[in-house]
This record gives structure tokens, sequence and C-alpha cells, in this order.
């Protein structure tokens, strides 16, 4: 199995432009958890209370939980939303003291197919990150933050998780730091949200781990990292790293994580690369 | 005034959670309370990881209110993480001495 391509994200964000506008589009020929995400991200902008989509995609769609999502009925019946092992079903980010809860959920999917527990720790802590950040970035006071969803294809040997926020988005909420407003007029605000030590807020405690982490484990993983905000994109796939630019929006952060599970990461091969400053280095405060 | 007591703290007692920074900034202002009754502290992590954000918020920035050489004489850490080892020693070292 091949990893997700951006140009296959881009491709579908071209389709669900289409949807806006006509209010249908084309299916996607091998349908993936970053569809649906993106799908219940932009129907729930629209507040659409109807969808329809051909059973074979549907009855998937239903697994995941699309409908919930969107907050309207399923036009499938309960039998067949059965998840199995292989899919965690769309969960909408609305309680903060869940976090835990929610990665716990979507690592049990990785258990079965990846024994390596250095691996399964550092999904799981990066997920926490991640999520975290959701809730501290967004900058959305309300109900919904965003919404995370994964799937394992073990025959395949990949996973993928997604995670997309409702919030301001990358480029806004980097320009809140006015020693980043150089660089945000010349190049990308993803990719430039993925280095060590960016942040919007750099005055109140935050310090721009989480897609910093994630790349780097990525990195690790020779796998797929894509970061879409606005008019702008990240993607790292098997350790090439582009920025791009399109002419379509989106609405607040997407990020799409796909991983080998055949390749083990540690998190604190991660960590042991972040720089220290010099002249401190004495580490006995470990008992 | 001389203290010399020494105090055995449970991170779960003071943190429902390892992950976010408004848990690890109310952990950090409890162990700061414990800090000014008790000459030290031992915090036990029990192995679990710590996100960055909480141990930036609850480790790094105690190191940083505390100094570095008063954080590495009054508080040690217990039961920490293989893999959150070079995590701590990261935030606190640079909390202490910023890049």
């Amino acid at each position: 199995m091949l990893f997700t391509k951006p140009s296959d994200i881009e491709g579908w964000l071209a389709n669900l432009q289409q949807l806006r506008s006509t209010k249908t589009c084309a299916n996607p020929s091998f349908i993936k958890p970053f569809h649906l995400a993106m799908l219940a991200h932009v129907l729930r902008t629209e507040s659409v209370g109807h969808l329809t989509m051909p059973e074979k995609i549907g009855n998937y769609a239903d697994t995941m939980m699309l409908w919930e999502a969107l907050g309207i009925e399923s036009p499938f019946p309960s039998k067949s939303r059965l998840a199995g092992g292989r899919y965690s079903p769309i969960i909408l980010l609305q309680d903060r003291s869940t976090i835990d809860a929610v990665a716990d959920k979507l690592v049990s999917l990785f258990s079965p197919v990846c024994a390596d527990e250095r691996t399964i720790d550092a999904v799981r802590t990066m997920l926490r990150e991640l999520i975290d950040n959701c809730y501290s970035h967004s900058a959305v006071e309300g109900s919904l933050y965003g919404m995370i969803c994964a799937q394992v294809w073990a025959g395949g040997r990949k996973a993928q998780i997604v995670l997309s926020d409702s919030g301001v988005g990358i480029r806004a909420s980097l320009l809140e730091n006015e020693l980043l407003h150089a660089r945000l007029d010349a190049e990308n605000s993803c990719t430039i949200a993925t280095e060590f030590g960016v942040t919007g807020k750099p005055g109140r405690g935050h310090s721009g781990y989480g897609l910093s982490v994630a790349r780097k484990l990525l990195e690790n993983n020779n796998g797929m990292l894509y970061v879409r905000s606005g008019n702008e994109a990240f993607s790292l796939l098997q350790n090439v790293a582009k920025s791009s630019y399109t002419e379509l929006e989106w609405d607040g952060t997407l990020l799409v994580i796909e991983w080998d599970l055949d390749k083990q990461v540690d998190i604190s091969d991660v960590y042991s690369t972040l720089p220290l400053p010099e002249g401190l280095d004495d580490d006995d405060f470990f008992a | 005034m001389m203290m010399t007591s020494s105090l055995k703290v449970d991170i779960f007692d003071i943190a429902s959670d390892l992950t976010t920074r408004p848990v690890g900034a109310r952990a950090r202002s409890v162990l700061l309370e414990m800090l000014e009754d008790n000459e030290t502290i031992e915090i036990d992590f029990h192995g679990k990881s710590l996100t960055p954000s909480f141990a930036d918020e609850c480790i790094g920035q105690l190191a940083a209110e505390l100094g570095f050489e008063d954080f590495r004489a009054r508080v040690k850490m217990l039961n920490v993480s293989e893999s959150s080892r070079p995590l701590i020693r990261h935030v606190v070292l640079t909390r202490c001495n910023p890049l």
C-alpha cells in the first residue's frame, strides 16, 4: 500500500470546493479517513441537514460516524455501524479533559498491529500534544474545537490519523507573534509552524512543540505529514518536504498523518535533537 | 527560617493528566506552595509519559521560577519514563537559560 500523496488531499479539496458550489461532487476512488474528516469539516460550516452518498462508500462513512459528526440522522441502519478494530470513527473535540481518553482510543488501533511499546508511546504522546494544541491554539471558544479520526490498514502496514480544527488558522495564529512578521511576509506559514520553537504566543507560556515533534517523528518513521491552513500547505512524504500554495482555502487547520507500521520510532530520539543552551548540562535531578 | 523536611508528591494528586498546559500550570502552583513549607520535594511520575507542553509548563517553568541551582537542589523526580527524560532535561535547561 502506497502512502497518501499530498496531491490526493489537494484533489479532494477541489472536489469539496465543487460540493460547496454545486451541492454535489465526484467520489474518491479509494476512500480514507481524510476524505471523511475534510467532508465533515466542510459540511459542518455549511450547516448541512441532509447528505446522501453511494452505498459502497456510504457504509464506510456510516462506520466512521460521519452523519453523527454532522448532527444529522444516518440513512444507514445501526447494524452496519460495527467499527471493528480497524477504525476510529470521527470524534468531535469538545472537552479538553478527554484528551488522554481520545488519544488512548486512537492508539488502541495500533496495539494489535504494532508490538513496539516505544512506538505506541511516541504516537500517544504526539497525539496528546496535537489534540491539546487544537484546544490551545484554535482561538475559538465554543462547543466544537475540531474533530479527529483514524484507520489502520494491517495488510497495507499503514495507519492514518486526521485532525481538523476549527480555529483561526496557522497564519493568523503566528501573526500574533511580532517576531515572526518578517518571515511570514516571505515564507509559508505551515512550514514555519513545523519548526521547533515557533509559536504565536511566545510570552504566554507556549513553546511550539506540537508540529515540530510530529514532523521529526514522521521523518524518523519515513512517513507522511500534511499540514494545511488557508491557502498554504506543508507536506512531508518519505522525508521529502515541500511547501505549497493553492487558490483553494481551508478554514482552520488540517493535519493528515500517515504512519509506516513497520518502522519503529522512539520519541526520546526526537527530544534528544531539541536544542539545548550552552553551559547548563547537569541533569542529576532524576532520583 | 531553616527547613529540613522533604515531601513526597504523587503527580496524580496534583495533576489530573500529564498533557495540558492549564493542568501543568496548576500543578506548578501547588509544587511552589509545597516548596514554601518543605526544603525538598520528590515528585513521583509513575513512569508515565509527559507531553512537551505539560513538561514545559509544570517542570520547565518551575525550574525557571526557582532558578537552576535551587531547582536541582530541592526538586527530585522519581519514576520518570525513559522517553520523557530528555524532554525534561530540555525544558529545564531551556527555561533556566533561554536559547
